[in-house]
C-alpha cells in the first residue's frame, strides 16, 4: 500500500522530525565529502575541489528543502506554520475577527440546523426493507378540474383489496392498517395503549425479523385472532422487558390477547407513537388506503397503470346485489311507521347475483411512496427554508469576504514587500486563504453549537400534542429523529470549509495581484486612485447587490408566509372554539361504555360553570377520519357515480362523516341554516338523524330540498337528514371544507356507518372524546370533569385533556414553525446584507479620502459629497432590491402551497418590502456619507 | 510535491528507475549511486545532490528500498540503500515498459518514407 507507506513515513518524519533532520544532515554531509574526497584524489586543493562542489550541487538548504518537498510533511507543516500566524493575525484584531466569526457563525449555524431536519426527513429512508417500495394506494376523491388542491383520498373495499392481492402481478404484498386505541387492564389498573391493526401482509412486506416469537400468519387477518405483538419500548416499559412474555396472554379491551411477538429496538410503524399490532378488523363495508409493496424492478407508473386497469375491470364485472325498487321520493319526510313498512329489499338487499357491465370512468388510483405519505408537504418546506439557510449563509461569506478585502489594505505593503522578495504567489494566496479557513472553523465551531441550540429550538416547536385518538401527529414528522450526527457534522464541516474558500479566495486573488501599481512606491497608502481598489469595489459592489437581492427575495418570501400566516388564523373554523374543553375518558374492561357515556354526559351537565356537554367519535382537527359512501338508496348501486359538481373540490357521495351526541351543536355554538338540530329526547325507532353541510346540500345530490329526505350508508337503515348546518374546518383552519355529514349516536347504539359494537370497545375503534361548553376557569372545569368521571366510574381516567382553543392552535404548529424560521433567516439576511452595504459605503469612503478633500477644495459642500456617497451606495442597493423582487416573484412559485388567502405576487407585499428595505439601505449608506461630509480638506490634503 | 527535480540531462521520469536499476547491482549510499550512474552512463548522466536525494526519499517512502546506516569504505557513517522485494518488481515492470517504448521510438525514428 504505497498510499500507506507514504502517510506513514511522512507521520514519522513529523513526529520525530529533530532526529529526522539530523539524518538528513549527516547523510548530507556524507555524500558532500565524499564528493571533495573524490575531487582531492583527482588532484585539485582541498579549497578548489570544495568550491567546485558547491557550485556544482548548490546550497545545501535548497538541497533539503528540495528533499522535504518529496514528502507531504513539508506541506503540513508550513500549513500549521500558516494557521499559526492567522490565529495571530485575528487575535491582533478582535474586533474584525469577532463581526466575522458572528457572522459566519449565524450562518452555518443556521444552515446546520436545517440540515439535521433535512437529513432526518428527507434523506434518511424508513427503518423497513427497500422502503422505497412500500406505497399507499388509494382513489382520487376530488374532481379533476376542482380548482382546491384539497386531496382526501378515497381508500378500497375489502373485496377490491382482495382481487389486487390475488390479481395484480406488480404488487409483492397487499394490506391495510387501521389504528387501534385499546384499554389494556392490568395489575396497575386500565391503561390507554396506542396501536395498529393491521393485515399480515403489511407486517411481511416491512420485512423487519422480530425480536422475540413472531409476527403474524397469512392466516391472521382476521380480529377474532386475538394475537397482539409489541414494540420493543412497550415490552421494555410495561412488561420489564420479560422475556417470558412471549406466549402469555394480556387483556385488552376485556379480551385475553397471547402475545405472540417484540419488535426490535427501532422498529416503528407507521410512527413511533405505535405500541403494539393486532391483525386488521377490516370494518364492514369501509374503504380503507391500501398499503402494499411494488415488485423490484416494476416502476411506480407501470404498477399505477396496472392497478387503475385492474380495478376498472373489478367493478365492471363483480357481483352485485339486485338492484332494489326504487326508494321512496326524496323531498318527502317519513314516519317511523312508514319507514319500518318500506319493503325488506331496502333492510337488506338480497344477494343475487347480477352481472352489469358498465362503460365506468376508470377508477384514478393514487400511488404514494410511504415515505412521502409521512413526509407530505413538508418537503418543499423543508427545501425553501434550506435554500433560505444557504442564502443567509452566502450573504454572510459574501460580508466576511468585504471585511477581509478592507482589512487587506491595510496589508498591502506587506503582502507587496513578501512579492517583492520572491514569495511565489501561490503560497501568499495559500496563507491568505488559511486565513479564511481559520476563521470559518471558528465560525463553524460557534454555528455547530447553534445549530445544537437550534435543533432543541426546531424540536420543542415542531413538537405537537398528542393526537386525540391515532393520527400522524401534526407537528414536523419524524422529529424525534432530528439531531446532530455525524452525518450533519460532515455537512457542517463541508460547508465550513466552502464558506471559508468562498470567503477568503476572491479577497486573497485581490490582495496578491502584482499588476496593480506598485504599493511600495505610493505614499503613505492613502492613495485614491490605485487601480487596486477601484477594482476591489467593483467587485464589491456586485457583491453587495447579490446581498441586497438574497435578502430582499428572502424578506419578500418571508413577509408572504407572514401574511398568509395572519389570514389562516384570522379564519373562521365554522364554531365557536373558544371556552370548549375537550378530553377522552378510558374505561376498564368490561365497563358498559353506553352506559358509562348517558350517565356521565348527565354529570357533565350539571358541573358548575359548565354548559353543554357532548362527545364525538372525531375532535375538530383530529387528523384522518372515516369517508363514507353516501348512498340515497339502501343497496349499493353499481354503475358510474354521477359527475362532480363543477367547482367542488370532493364528490357529495363521500362525505366526512362523524358521529356526534345530541348536544354537539350547542357545545361548539354551531348554527342551523335550514331545518332543526338534534333532537334532545332519547333516541328511539329509525331513522336515525342526520345533519349535513351546506356544502353537501348545495351539491344537489341529495335533491334541492335535502331536509327530510332518507340517505343510507353501509347499513341497510336509512338516515333521516333533519337539518342543515353550515360547513365546519374540521381537518384544519386553511383546509376548504368538503361535504360532512353528522349523525347521532343512539343511546347505546352503534355509531352509524360501522354496523359494529358501541364505541371504544373495538380494538380499533378511536376512543370518543368529550366537550363541554364552560365558563371561567379551565383547569377548574378540568378538575370537575375528573371527578364526575371517577363518580360515574371509579376504574376509569380522563385522558387527553385539552382546550378546543390549544387543539385548533396545535393545527398551526407547521405554518408557525415555517413562518418563524423564514421570518428569522430573512432577518439574518436583511441585517447582514445592511452591514454589506455599509461596510461597502464605509470602506469606499476611506478609499476615497483624498479624492473627497481635493473636490472640497474646489468647492464641493458637505451635501454634494453626502450625495455622492449615498448616490452610489444606493444605485448598489436599489438595483439588488430590483433584481430581488424578480427572484422572489420567481421563488414565489414554490411558496404558493403554504401561503393560504394571499396571492404569491400580492404587489403590496412586494411594494412595502421595496419601500422598507429601500428605506434601511439609505440609513446604511447615509451613516459614512456623513462621516465623509465632515472630512477637513486642509486635514486630508497634508496628511499626504 | 508532484514534479520530480528534474535532471537536466535525464529523461524525466528514468531517475528512479535508474536509480533502482544501479541498487539491484548492489546496496549503496547516495555518493557511491551518482558515480556509479556516472560511470556506467561513461559520463552521459551526471547526477547532483538536490536530484538525488529527492528521489532517493520518494522511492524510500514509497517502499522500494530501504536505507541503513552502514561504515563506508572511507570509514565514514553512510546511510546505505538496497532493494525491497516492491523495489525489485517495480524495476522488472519499468525495465519491460522502457525497453518496449524505446524499441518503438526507434523504429518510428527509423521508419523511412515508403514504410507504413
Amino acid at each position: 500500500m504505497p498510499f500507506f507507506d507514504r502517510f506513514a513515513g511522512g507521520l514519522r518524519a513529523l513526529l520525530f522530525r529533530r532526529r529526522a533532520e539530523r539524518e538528513l544532515d549527516e547523510e548530507l554531509r556524507a555524500y558532500l565529502d565524499e564528493a571533495v574526497d573524490r575531487e582531492v584524489s583527482v588532484g585539485r586543493s582541498p579549497a578548489d575541489a570544495r568550491r567546485r562542489v558547491r557550485l556544482e550541487h548548490g546550497p545545501v538548504d535548497a538541497i533539503k528543502d528540495g528533499i522535504r518537498d518529496a514528502g507531504w510533511e513539508s506541506f503540513a507543516l508550513s500549513m500549521a506554520q500558516d494557521v499559526r500566524y492567522a490565529v495571530r493575525t485575528l487575535v491582533r484584531t478582535p474586533m474584525f475577527t469577532a463581526a466575522a466569526l458572528l457572522t459566519l457563525a449565524l450562518g452555518i449555524g443556521a444552515t446546520t440546523a436545517i440540515y439535521s431536519v433535512v437529513q432526518a426527513l428527507l434523506l434518511r429512508s424508513l427503518p423497513y426493507a427497500q422502503p422505497e417500495r412500500i406505497v399507499r394506494i388509494s382513489e382520487e376523491a376530488s374532481s379533476p378540474e376542482a380548482q382546491d388542491p384539497v386531496v382526501r383520498p378515497v381508500g378500497l373495499s375489502k373485496q377490491e383489496m382482495e382481487a389486487l392481492r390475488t390479481s395484480s402481478w406488480t404488487l409483492s404484498h397487499v394490506g391495510s392498517y387501521l389504528p387501534a386505541s385499546v384499554t389494556m387492564s392490568g395489575s396497575e389498573g386500565a391503561v390507554r395503549m396506542e396501536g395498529m391493526q393491521l393485515s399480515p401482509a403489511v407486517m411481511a412486506m416491512l420485512g423487519v425479523p422480530p425480536l422475540l416469537g413472531r409476527v403474524f400468519e397469512p392466516r391472521e387477518e382476521n380480529p377474532l385472532d386475538t394475537v397482539i405483538v409489541l414494540s420493543f419500548g412497550t415490552w421494555q416499559r410495561r412488561f420489564g422487558g420479560d422475556p417470558g412474555l412471549v406466549g402469555s396472554t394480556i387483556a385488552i379491551n376485556g379480551q385475553s390477547y397471547e402475545v405472540i411477538g417484540v419488535m426490535p429496538q427501532g422498529f416503528y410503524f407507521p410512527t413511533r407513537d405505535a405500541e403494539f399490532w393486532i391483525p386488521l378488523a377490516f370494518p364492514r363495508g369501509a374503504r380503507l388506503v391500501i398499503t402494499a409493496r411494488v415488485r423490484n424492478g416494476v416502476p411506480l407508473e407501470a404498477a399505477r397503470e396496472e392497478l387503475s386497469a385492474l380495478l376498472g375491470r373489478i367493478r365492471t364485472t363483480s357481483r352485485y346485489p339486485a338492484p332494489p325498487p326504487p326508494p321512496p321520493p326524496p323531498g318527502r319526510r317519513l314516519t317511523p311507521e312508514e319507514v319500518m313498512a318500506l319493503p325488506p329489499a331496502h333492510i337488506a338487499g338480497r344477494a343475487e347475483d347480477v352481472r352489469i357491465t358498465v362503460p365506468a370512468e376508470p377508477p384514478r388510483v393514487r400511488l404514494v411512496p410511504l415515505h412521502d405519505h409521512i413526509i407530505g408537504s413538508t418537503r418543499t418546506a423543508l427545501l425553501i427554508l434550506m435554500g433560505a439557510g444557504v442564502c443567509v449563509l452566502f450573504i454572510a461569506c459574501a460580508n466576511v469576504s468585504t471585511l477581509l478585502l478592507a482589512r487587506g489594505s491595510t496589508r498591502r505593503r506587506e503582502i507587496a514587500t513578501r512579492l517583492a522578495l520572491g514569495a511565489g504567489r501561490g503560497r501568499i494566496v495559500r496563507q491568505l486563504v488559511t486565513e479564511g479557513l481559520v476563521l470559518a472553523f471558528a465560525g463553524g465551531g460557534a454555528g455547530i453549537a447553534l445549530a445544537l441550540g437550534g435543533v432543541r429550538l426546531l424540536q420543542y416547536m415542531g413538537a405537537a400534542l398528542p393526537p386525540q385518538g391515532f393520527g400522524p401527529s401534526l407537528g414536523l414528522p419524524r422529529v424525534d429523529e432530528i439531531g446532530v450526527d455525524a452525518g450533519v457534522l460532515v455537512f457542517a464541516a463541508g460547508m465550513t470549509c466552502a464558506a471559508g474558500l468562498a470567503a477568503a479566495l476572491w479577497p486573497a486573488a485581490q490582495q496578491t495581484r502584482r499588476a496593480d501599481g506598485d504599493p511600495l512606491r505610493e505614499g503613505s497608502g492613502t492613495t485614491s486612485a490605485s487601480p487596486l481598489q477601484l477594482r476591489g469595489r467593483r467587485t464589491g459592489g456586485v457583491l453587495v447587490m447579490l446581498q441586497m437581492c438574497l435578502a430582499t427575495v428572502l424578506l419578500v418570501s418571508g413577509a408572504l408566509l407572514a401574511r398568509g400566516f395572519v389570514s389562516v388564523t384570522s379564519v373562521s373554523p365554522g364554531y365557536d372554539v373558544e371556552n370548549v374543553l375537550a378530553f377522552q375518558v378510558i374505561l376498564p374492561a368490561g365497563a358498559n361504555a353506553g352506559m358509562i357515556r348517558d350517565e356521565l354526559l348527565e354529570r357533565l351537565s350539571a358541573l358548575p360553570g359548565v354548559q353543554a356537554a357532548t362527545f364525538t367519535d372525531r375532535l375538530p382537527m383530529s387528523t384522518g377520519g372515516s369517508v363514507v359512501h353516501l348512498r340515497t338508496s339502501p343497496a349499493p348501486v353499481a354503475g358510474p357515480p354521477p359527475p362532480p359538481p363543477p367547482g367542488a373540490s370532493m364528490r357529495p357521495e363521500f362525505p366526512t362523516l362523524r358521529t356526534v351526541g345530541p348536544g354537539y351543536l350547542d357545545v361548539l355554538g354551531i348554527a342551523v341554516r335550514e331545518g332543526r338540530g338534534f333532537s334532545k329526547e332519547a333516541w328511539q325507532g329509525a331513522p336515525r338523524e342526520a345533519l349535513i353541510s351546506r356544502s353537501l346540500a348545495e351539491s344537489g345530490y341529495l335533491g334541492a330540498r335535502p331536509v327530510g329526505t332518507l340517505v343510507y350508508l353501509n347499513a341497510p337503515a336509512p338516515l333521516e337528514v333533519v337539518g342543515v348546518i353550515d360547513d365546519l374546518r374540521l381537518f384544519g383552519l386553511d383546509q376548504a371544507p368538503g361535504p360532512q355529514l353528522f349523525v347521532r349516536a343512539g343511546e347505546g347504539l352503534p355509531p352509524a356507518g360501522a354496523g359494529a359494537p358501541p364505541l371504544g370497545t373495538r380494538p380499533g375503534a378511536t376512543l370518543p372524546a368529550y366537550m363541554v361548553r364552560f365558563d371561567g376557569d379551565p383547569q377548574r372545569v378540568a378538575d370537575g370533569v375528573r371527578g364526575a368521571v371517577r363518580a360515574v366510574h371509579p376504574g376509569a381516567t380522563v385522558d387527553r385533556v385539552a382546550t378546543l382553543a390549544e387543539i385548533v392552535s396545535n393545527t398551526l404548529v407547521r405554518p408557525r414553525l415555517y413562518t418563524a424560521l423564514l421570518a428569522v433567516f430573512a432577518g439574518l439576511a436583511a441585517l447582514l446584507a445592511i452591514v454589506g452595504v455599509y461596510g461597502l459605503v464605509a470602506y469606499s469612503v476611506r478609499g476615497r479620502i483624498r479624492e473627497i478633500g481635493v473636490r472640497m477644495t474646489f468647492g464641493a459642500t458637505p451635501r454634494d459629497i453626502g450625495r455622492l456617497v449615498v448616490g452610489q451606495g444606493m444605485l448598489l442597493a436599489c438595483l439588488g432590491i430590483v433584481a430581488g423582487l424578480a427572484g422572489a416573484a420567481a421563488a414565489s412559485r414554490y411558496l404558493a402551497a403554504m401561503l393560504y388567502g394571499i396571492s404569491p405576487l400580492d404587489a403590496a407585499t412586494y411594494g412595502g418590502v421595496a419601500a422598507t428595505f429601500a428605506l434601511v439601505a439609505f440609513a446604511a449608506c447615509w451613516l459614512p456619507a456623513s462621516a465623509a461630509a465632515r472630512v477637513d480638506p486642509a486635514k486630508t490634503l497634508r496628511g499626504e | 510535491m508532484s514534479s520530480d527535480p528534474k535532471p537536466s540531462d535525464l529523461v524525466q521520469g528514468t531517475l528512479h528507475m535508474l536509480v533502482l536499476k544501479t541498487l539491484a547491482l548492489e546496496p549503496m549510499h547516495g555518493y557511491g549511486i551518482g558515480l556509479r550512474l556516472e560511470q556506467i552512463s561513461r559520463g552521459v548522466f551526471r547526477v547532483n545532490a538536490g536530484s538525488l536525494f529527492p528521489a532517493l526519499r520518494r522511492l524510500e517512502r514509497d517502499g522500494l528500498i530501504k536505507g541503513e546506516w552502514q561504515m563506508t569504505e572511507n570509514n565514514r557513517r553512510g546511510r546505505y540503500y538496497s532493494l525491497t522485494p516492491q523495489g525489485r518488481t517495480r524495476l522488472k515492470r519499468e525495465t519491460r515498459e522502457w525497453e518496449a517504448q524505446a524499441e518503438a521510438i526507434a523504429r518510428i525514428l527509423r521508419a523511412s518514407p515508403g514504410e507504413g
